[in-house]
Order: C-alpha cells, then structure tokens, then sequence
C-alpha cells in the first residue's frame, strides 16, 4: 500500500520500472513513460496510477495548512576518501 | 576488492556485496523472454531496506541516502524482476549504488530497456551490471561513507547469439555510453568474467538499439 508522504523509501513500481512513484516525506516524484494499451494491461497499469494519483491529491487536501511552496533541501556535502582499489 | 566481499544470493539475481565501498561490486542476472514479459506486468509497492545478512557497518543504511543528492541506482533493476519477492528483494541497498539522478533516470533507464530488448529478442541472456572505481579520490555518502563511483558497467552476454559487450557510463548527468569489449572492461573494473568465453571477450558490436 503507498502511502503518501508516510516515508522516503517506498517505490510503487508499475508495469515493472516503466514508471515509478517515488514516495517522499516532502515531495513525491514520478518517473518513467507508460503505454496505456487499450486492454487489461493498460486497465491494471491506469488504476494503479489513479489509485496513487488519488492518495496523493487526498492527503494533499486533508492537510489544513498546506503552505504555498515547500522549502527546497539543500543535499549534504559529499564527504571524499582515497580510493584504496586504486 | 577482494577483501569483506560478501555473496548475496536473491531469487533471481545475485550480488557481490563489498564492506568497503558499502555496496555491490556486482549484480548478475539471467533473462528469458518469459521473464521480461511477466516483469512488464508487475505493479508493486517496494521499500529500499538494509539486508540484515550483512554486518553491521558493511552495508550502506537509508540513512545514508537521505539527502545525499544521489539517486539509489539498482544495479539489477527493479523492472526486470519477473515475480513480488524478487522485485521486493531488488530494492535491497546491497543491489543499490550512488547514482546520479539524470543519469539513472534518463540514459540508464534507456539502456537498461534495450537491454530487455535483447532479452526479449534473443531469449537466454546473461546481465551484470556494478560499480566502477577510478581515481585517486572519491567521494562518499552518509555516515557509513558509502563509496559513489566513477563509472557504471552493464556486461551483456548471449551465448546462442556468441555476443558478448560492455557498456560503460560515467555516473554524471550524460547521455554518452561507451561500447567495450568484455577484457576493456575486466581491465577497467577489476572484476573477471570466467563465465564469458575468451574467444568473445575482444568482440565490440555496434552499439545498443534505441539508445
């Protein structure tokens, strides 16, 4: 079950990797291109994005004080080694 | 590489897990038509998790990944996993590199569908896929100091075709992939493929299809 905005590491993955809903405690991300065939797969592939586009867009108006824009995370500085294969 | 290597076997990949980059040197799968077409079925939810066969400290944690700037790049992906437990399982962080975001979500999503193709195509094919480490330096990630590579290698080998190849990316933001012959890319990462025939390893074919 994909809850969204619940944690950082869940992946709901559809019709294998094609496309992928990454979960997020601040931002969700999609990624992938998807073919919708007019048949049971494109059905099964178009309810499970309905279904996550769906929890989203309600957990996004539950929240009472949903702000404007989101602060952007500056990503921590890598740290370096020396590289012992070397 | 060879020391705090550990063998990681999964339902239908395997891994070579290092202590001292804190993830796989490799990741080897075998494909089959049937199983790409049953992987191109499956819709799952998964969760990247830390393999508790490993020790504590030699393999990466989430937090590690957390804000790092890195994707968390399967090696054998998520999309060829042809059933729920394996694909589950290929979110494992021992299957996982630091990776850079375009690269894993562009000109490596690409190759790893022309490599399906080939699968599709030409049946039984042989994948491993890992780490490249060049350098005098390199950088890290998270507390555990999880090595971020230079490169990444996807080996490729049908043996009812007698095709065997390398292709090679820097792990930046590209669309440029290189073709190498299996003994380039021994040379290059370190690892030996004894599974290849030696009469293969000099081939370079062309290049890969609709990448």
């Amino acid at each position: 079950m994909f809850k969204p905005y619940s944690n950082d590491d869940d992946v709901l993955n559809i019709q294998g990797d094609a496309l992928t809903v990454s979960n997020g405690t601040t931002r969700i991300v999609l990624n992938g291109t998807l073919e919708l065939t007019q048949d049971q797969r494109g059905l099964k592939a178009a309810l499970a994005l309905k279904d996550a586009v769906d929890a989203i867009v309600t957990s996004l108006q539950a929240q009472s004080n949903l702000p404007a824009k989101v602060k952007d995370e500056p990503d921590a500085k890598p740290g370096v080694v020396q590289n012992p294969f070397n | 590489m060879a020391p705090k290597t550990r063998m990681l076997c999964y339902s239908d990949f395997a891994v070579l897990h290092s202590g001292i980059t804190h993830g796989p040197l490799w990741s080897a799968e075998h494909l089959t038509r049937d199983h790409i077409e049953a992987a191109k079925d499956m819709v799952r939810t998964n969760k990247f998790f830390e393999d508790a066969r490993l020790p504590d400290g030699e393999g990466a944690t989430l937090a590690d990944y957390k804000r790092s700037g890195f994707d968390r790049g399967h090696m054998s992906p998520a999309g060829n996993r042809w059933n729920q437990e394996a694909m589950a399982q290929s979110f494992s962080l021992a299957n996982i590199v630091p990776q850079n975001r375009e690269n894993n979500q562009r000109l490596w999503a690409r190759i790893e569908t022309s490599v399906r193709k080939i699968a599709v195509q030409y049946d039984d094919t042989y994948v491993v896929t890992g780490p490249i480490f060049n350098g005098q330096q390199l950088q890290t990630i998270g507390p555990t100091r999880v090595f971020v590579p230079t490169q990444l290698f996807k080996v490729v080998y049908v043996p009812s075709r007698q095709m065997a190849f390398a292709v090679v990316v820097d792990n930046v933001s590209t669309n440029r992939y290189d073709i190498k012959t299996i003994h380039e890319l021994e040379a290059a990462s370190g690892i030996r493929f004894p599974g290849i025939p030696e009469s293969l390893k000099d081939q370079r074919p062309g290049g890969l299809k609709g990448v």
